[in-house]
């Protein structure tokens, strides 16, 4: 090594030397490298080439401080650059004045794509804070419990598990520190006076029996009362503290009592309202305990109904937990718990349900399981909002870099003066993205004021509450202002790189700036902007079709006519006088009961058997099981393909008989009529089928037609009433009196059908809506940079059109020489746009069972949308030309 | 001139300079030091130090000569000015005063080898 040292002398790492020629001063630099190069040498000679190496670095080090860096002339120009920025300054505000058009389109069209952008990132921002403000959030599970069919497809994936499970995962699982079971339910509850006379009934549409477990898991701030003990004994009650103020106009309601069916429950606690943010918003909690009251639910039938499937359950887990893990120990789980089948050939617990562990954090956005607490979110929508706020700020972006890449030109004699005193090609880029970044300012200011505005109607077009007010902070300040500036450098940066390469002697001979190279990305953008503009109308006109479609469709049931009311204890026990006393009035045609209504989920199923020959066989046709009353058909006038209604005249039409619908026979494979008379046995009942009912959309056209299999077993829970549309008002008022003739004690509420149909596409109907607001602006902000850029190219084209004019060219043709490009450009937009509008609304309408054939002509629409608009964009900009006198512009020359 | 204007480091750096005229440079000053301190004494924290007195006037400076270690680059040779030399004198004089006005006795006794 010594000897090899000798012949070529160990020089000192490389890549200091460049480093050092790239920030040193140039004017120290000779004596800063010689002094480290003599350094190293003799370092070598006293220790050895490593250390030496090893020492390097500390040596370069040394001379890391600010006057190495700085240059030399540095002092002097200081005075200058203040000068200079301060001329940077007055300049912009002079163009800005000077060019106002051109100034207010583009703050204006950047304000509103700011204005909207902003506007869907709160939006967004919202929908993914979801139950993130527990402080054990990412250590939050959902139990999930899903059935598969026989062929291995799920047949239901339920958000809610049957009661034994989540004490006995506890049990089994250490990783898991709590769990707390809660229930939805409806309880009786009034509020009474001294005498026992009731005052006021209490809405318990949001009331969940929890565990006290609850408050260990959840951050559920307390107002009153101790969460230790509140939920601890049978009969007590937490309320929210917005119940509190309603019901009881205070939040100091410790102690109350409320009277339920056969006990008092008091009232142990107030906890704060739970926020927006959240996928469940209880008014009341009931202690867990009150359920195992043989009269409420049955402390046996909490451990051992494993069909309940109707208890949330929530896991809190340690730090290091891996859900993936402990889901692989779940069907052990089940088989040990639920237990094996004593005959073989029956599937055992695992192979036909499975349990999953589902984030806290992520029920709100990914989770649509068959049963949800309260209508979720979908991640989709957020993609496709943030897409559009992207496309938004770009379209506005575009718009800045085509005028002031277009208007480069007029620029040229500035530009080519200051090179000729001496700028240099960074500071003119410099100056032109200090102009972009200021004018991105201004509109920002300008978009905190649209927001202002806008932000109540976006509340309450997305049933949200959010306030300007939470975005004060330094972090979402910062985050802004850091959007700006990254606005301004985008839209600028293209801008200034064309300015800054202007050559100043041609610029100065008079010859004007090139910007020849800049045309053809101005071509480009304008054909992206145009793109985008018409993805987002078709995307609007298919929405709207398919909704239109979605309520217009045949269902198959008489759905404008029906109300629902609620079905009592006391209305069960005399309904024969009750149906008697309803159908009176004239305007009531019909009135029937059941256990589900159309609009509702298919959720119950109990497994089913069929007759193949002499047998029956189970099936693996999943066939939903709805219990109604002989009314329910003739009341949805829903007719019979074969064999007979159910009849209150038939004894066994509540119990043993089914009548089920077309898809049902079809799956099995019996026609209509052979169907009738089939044994069939659905999960403990064996009967008969006595009649087929023709298909009906039973619920939303999301979903496909599937098995249904009615049958009359009491257990309903609405009334459905026919009604005469004509005699709304009257039907309304006589069900009413009805109502309260047999169930004094309950309000009487009802529902249109109709309207619950509306609210299966409420996702879609505000997606929809949302979706032409932000296309029309989209559009608009397109089309005033169009306006613009004709504009400009007008001007620019004065000269030609004089001439050509004198030469004598009609009106007409010159029109079409100025439109011609644009128009072009727009058919390349439309070129672009279709294929990708209709590949993403295929995956939309692809999410329907039933939808609409999209057609070539909507793409015709919105292409012929978009010309139209470009034209009338362009038109006033060109005629004016094509009208000017050629006089007037060539006089002067 | 305020005395606080010269450092330690600065007043160690100008000694050499004045102790290594005419080939005073930084590398020749750091490897001085290093020699009779004992410290490892980095070409960077002596180049600052002498453009700091060069800043203040108590060094001049001029290019000198190149030589092959250095790679062909020159070297910038360091001089003492009159006013480093009297800005030494004056701290020499202090320092001098004060050691003379120490009682005998009153430092502990330490041997000197």
């Amino acid at each position: 090594m010594a000897s090899k040292d000798q012949k070529s002398p160990v020089q000192p790492p490389v890549w200091v030397d460049k480093l050092l020629e790239r920030f040193c001063a140039p004017h120290l630099r000779e004596e800063v490298q010689g002094d480290l190069h003599e350094r190293f040498h003799l370092k070598v000679k006293q220790v050895g080439v490593a250390k030496a190496r090893r020492g390097y670095w500390r040596e370069v080090l040394a001379y890391i401080r600010p006057s190495i860096f700085k240059h030399q002339s540095s002092s002097k120009t200081k005075s200058i650059t203040i000068d200079m920025l301060r001329n940077y300054l007055t300049i912009a505000l002079r163009l800005f004045v000077r060019n106002r058009m051109i100034s207010a389109i583009n703050v204006l069209g950047l304000a509103l794509a700011l204005a909207g952008s902003l506007l869907i990132g709160m939006f967004i921002l919202d929908e993914l804070s979801y139950d993130r403000y527990h402080a054990n959030a990412d250590n939050i599970y959902r139990v999930t419990r899903d059935f598969l069919s026989s062929d291995g497809s799920v047949a239901l994936h339920l958000g809610d598990v049957a009661p034994p499970f989540g004490p006995l995962l506890k049990n089994d699982f250490p990783d898991i520190r709590k769990v707390a079971r809660t229930l939805e339910s409806y309880v009786t509850l009034k509020i009474t006076d001294e005498n026992e006379s009731v005052q006021e009934n209490i809405n318990t549409e949001n009331l969940f029996y929890a565990e006290p477990s609850l408050f260990e898991i959840f951050s559920i701030p307390i107002i009153a009362g101790d969460t230790k003990t509140a939920l601890e004994k049978p009969y007590t009650m937490m309320v929210s503290e917005a119940t509190a103020e309603r019901y009881f106009g205070t939040q100091d309601v410790v102690g109350k009592r409320l009277q339920g069916k056969d006990n008092y429950f008091e009232i142990t606690g107030v906890y704060e309202t739970f926020p927006k943010q959240s996928h469940w918003h209880p008014d009341m909690l009931v202690a867990f305990s009150t359920l195992n009251d043989e009269k409420v639910y049955g402390r046996e039938r909490l451990e051992t109904a494993w069909d309940a499937n109707i208890f949330n359950t929530y896991l809190l887990v340690n730090d290091q937990f891996d859900p993936k893990r402990m889901e692989v120990q779940f069907p052990a789980f089940l088989d040990r718990h639920m237990g094996l089948p004593k005959n073989p050939t029956v599937p055992s617990p695992s192979e036909w349900t499975h349990l999953y562990l589902q984030p806290l954090t992520s029920i709100h956005l990914h989770s649509q399981l068959d049963s949800e607490i309260e209508a979720n979110g979908s991640i989709e929508h957020v993609y496709i909002m943030g897409a559009v706020g992207i496309f938004l700020i770009l379209i506005a972006c575009f718009n800045f870099i085509n005028l002031s890449t277009a208007r480069a030109t007029m620029r040229g004699k500035e530009v080519g003066l200051r090179k000729v005193i001496g700028a240099f090609r960074k500071q003119l880029i410099a100056q032109h993205l200090s102009e972009s970044v200021l004018i991105a300012f201004f509109s920002f200011l300008l978009a905190v004021v649209l927001i202002t505005l806008a932000l109540p109607w976006l509340n309450d077009f997305t049933n949200k509450s959010i306030q300007l007010s939470e975005y004060a902070n330094p972090a979402a300040i910062i985050g802004v202002v850091g959007l700006i500036v990254l606005i301004g450098i985008i839209a600028g940066f293209y801008p200034a790189f064309i300015i800054s390469r202007f050559k100043p002697a041609f610029i100065l001979r008079g010859q004007g700036g090139s910007t020849k190279g800049s045309g053809m990305v101005r071509k480009v953008l304008v054909v992206v902007q145009f793109s985008v503009s018409i993805i987002m109308i078709i995307a609007t006109l298919i929405t709207y079709q398919q909704l239109s479609f979605l309520n217009n469709q045949e269902l198959g049931y008489a759905k404008d006519q029906v109300v629902l009311m609620g079905y009592t204890e006391e209305i069960h026990e005399r309904y024969e006088t009750f149906y008697h006393e309803l159908t009176q009035d004239p305007a009531i045609l019909n009135a029937s009961r059941s256990s589900l209504v159309p609009t509702e989920r298919l959720t119950a199923y109990q497994g089913t058997s069929i007759q193949q020959g002499d047998s029956m066989v189970m099936t693996d046709i999943v066939m939903k099981d709805v219990s109604i009353d002989p009314k329910y058909f003739d009341t949805y006038r829903v007719s019979l393909v074969s064999g007979r209604n159910f009849s209150e005249e038939i004894a066994s039409d509540d119990s043993v008989n089914f009548i089920i619908n077309g898809a049902a026979a079809r799956m099995v494979g019996w026609s209509s009529e052979e169907a009738v008379g089939k044994a069939i046995k659905n999960g403990g009942t064996k009967g008969t089928v006595v009649g087929v009912v023709e298909d009906f959309h039973f619920e939303s056209l999301h979903e496909p037609i599937v098995p249904v299999i009615f049958h009359g077993q009491r257990s309903f829970d609405v009334i459905s009433v026919l009604v005469d549309e004509a005699d709304m008002p009257d039907a309304l008022a006589h069900m009413e009196s009805v109502w309260k003739q047999f169930a004094p004690e309950y309000s009487f509420d009802y529902v249109f059908l109709s309207d619950r149909y509306q609210h299966l596409y409420d996702s879609e109907q505000s997606q929809s809506e949302l979706f032409i607001i932000f296309a029309g602006l989209a559009i608009f902000i397109a089309a005033m940079g169009l306006f613009g850029l004709a504009t400009f190219n007008a001007l620019q084209r004065t000269k030609e059109v004089s001439i050509r004019k004198v030469l004598g060219a009609p009106i007409g043709s010159i029109l079409r020489l100025l439109s011609k490009e644009i128009l072009w450009l727009i058919f390349i937009a439309n070129i672009i746009a279709w294929p990708i509008a209709w590949y993403f609304m295929k995956e939309w309408l692809d999410e329907f069972a039933y939808h609409i054939e999209m057609n070539v002509f909507t793409y015709m629409v919105a292409g012929a949308l978009a010309l139209i608009i470009t034209l009338i964009t362009i038109s006033s900009q060109t005629i004016k030309t094509a009208l000017t006198n050629p006089a007037t512009i060539l006089r002067n020359d | 001139m305020r005395r606080s204007d010269l450092g330690e480091f600065e007043e160690v750096v100008l000694l050499s300079v004045a102790v290594l005229t005419p080939q005073a440079y930084s590398v020749a000053i750091a490897e001085a030091l290093e020699e009779e301190t004992g410290r490892t004494i980095t070409t960077g924290a002596v180049h600052a130090a002498l453009q700091r007195l060069e800043k203040k006037g108590f060094v001049n400076s001029q290019m000198g000569e190149a030589t092959a270690e250095r790679g062909g680059r020159r070297k910038r040779l360091f001089t003492v000015t009159i006013a480093g030399s009297r800005m030494l004198h004056d701290v020499r004089a202090v320092r001098n005063r004060l050691w003379d006005q120490i009682a005998p006795q009153a430092l502990p006794q330490i041997n000197i080898a």
